[in-house]
């Protein structure tokens, strides 16, 4: 582009200098113009091809999770609520449910902690937890607290205290696994804008 | 067929709110102690294009509508509720009680239809509360095509009602040629439901 403009400058700060008549000067500019186009071609196809590769990971992350289990059939609903104006709201309730079930969890801590054991008090929290961890779609949380549950039922404190420590990790684990997913989502940008000309 | 379309319409309008776009919108009552199911029924709700207002307790439920015996009911039009969905396991008074509270109401409230949600299959719990008037129990989570049966239904049910009315009042003002049966078809904010599904079937549906 710099070189074309320089060509040009040149034809008029020296008049004497044959350039819009003679063809050698016409075949330049227009092998510049060609050059520019092309550039600008490569250019928005490599901008337009790396947000379709953005929007491929973000796909394959996603894809991984439910493939694992981590998340089920709910989270998908949930996402389905989004819209232009509410682009966030998945990554919105998450954060709210990491929020509002670290209470929960360490209220189960030191209820665990008490000798004896109030099973019905452990249930009833879990209880709670449990939906929250249903309501956006944490599978192997959401499996962990039936688990529980059941141990609670049985009174099995022991059995509590290991479904407890498991639920832990499976709830950590997702966790960091949703953070990336959605950092990947908002960098990958509106998937209609990348994929659909307008 | 023009005064009973509008008879029609006035009639629909004094029992379903206007929405900004002047479309009729159904109200809904969302009651749940659990923070997370709050924001995503309402938001379920708000997608559905209803009007709503959650509250997290029976006992602020029964404060909003006017019936817990300290504010009476202001009479605000504003607070013309179509739907009550509540949540049944909640502390202090759950979605059951709740229930029985509307539905022993002599007033119009009792006509509210409530439906109940509840994310554990109890066959025992889910008769106890359709035989005290529950319209229907949903399991939890709660999806965007439960929310969308239910408007339909609850549509359905105001159309009726509407069309009892505007037959009485047009019989009154005693129009020359005799009535027809059939009403020019106002547009109505929801998807067109071919069936009307039982609650009960749907449930067993889904056990």
């Amino acid at each position: 582009m710099c070189v074309c403009v320089s060509v040009e400058l040149r034809c008029y700060i020296n008049p004497s200098t044959p350039c819009h008549t003679t063809p050698h000067c016409t075949i330049s500019f227009a092998i510049l113009t060609t050059i520019q186009t092309s550039f600008l071609f490569f250019l928005s196809h490599f901008l337009i091809m790396d947000k379709i590769h953005s929007h491929r990971q973000v796909a394959v992350i996603k894809h991984s999770l439910f493939d694992q289990g981590y998340l089920d059939e709910q989270f998908i609903q949930l996402e389905e609520l989004q819209d232009d104006a509410n682009p966030n709201f998945v990554e919105e309730i998450v954060t709210l449910y990491y929020r509002d079930s670290s209470r929960l969890i360490s209220n189960l801590d030191h209820t665990l902690e008490r000798n004896p054991l109030d099973f019905n008090k452990l249930d009833t929290i879990m209880h709670q937890f449990k939906g929250s961890s249903s309501s956006i779609g944490a599978k192997k949380v959401k499996a962990e607290c039936t688990l529980f549950r059941e141990y609670c039922r049985t009174r099995n404190g022991e059995g509590c205290r290991k479904s407890f420590q498991q639920m832990k990790k499976e709830y950590a684990i997702l966790r960091k696994k949703l953070e990336t997913y959605f950092q990947m989502a908002r960098q990958a940008g509106p998937k209609e804008t990348a994929l659909r000309p307008k | 067929m023009a005064i009973t379309g509008e008879i029609f319409r006035q009639n629909l309008t004094e029992l379903l709110e206007e929405s900004p776009s002047g479309s009729p919108e159904l109200h809904v009552l969302a009651v749940d102690d659990s923070l997370v199911d709050r924001h995503v029924i309402e938001r379920l709700l708000k997608v559905s294009s209803c009007k709503v207002t959650v509250v997290e307790s029976g006992r602020r439920a029964l404060q909003y509508l006017g019936l817990d015996g300290e504010t009476g009911s202001l009479g605000l039009d504003s607070t013309k509720v179509n739907l009550i969905m509540t949540d049944y396991s909640m502390p202090g008074m759950t979605g059951y009680e709740l229930l029985k509270k509307i539905k022993q109401e002599s007033s119009m409230f009792r006509e509210i239809p409530v439906v109940i949600m509840s994310s554990e299959n109890v066959l025992t719990r889910i008769d106890r509360c359709l035989e005290e008037g529950a319209e229907e129990f949903l399991l939890k989570p709660i999806k965007l095509s439960d929310v969308r049966r239910l408007k339909d239904f609850i549509m359905k049910g105001k159309v009726k009602e509407v069309e009892k009315k505007s037959l009485k009042r047009v019989r009154s003002i005693d129009c020359s040629p005799p009535l027809s049966a059939t009403y020019s078809p106002i547009s109505l904010p929801c998807d067109p439901s071919p069936s009307l599904l039982s609650p009960l079937s749907s449930k067993k549906a889904r056990l």
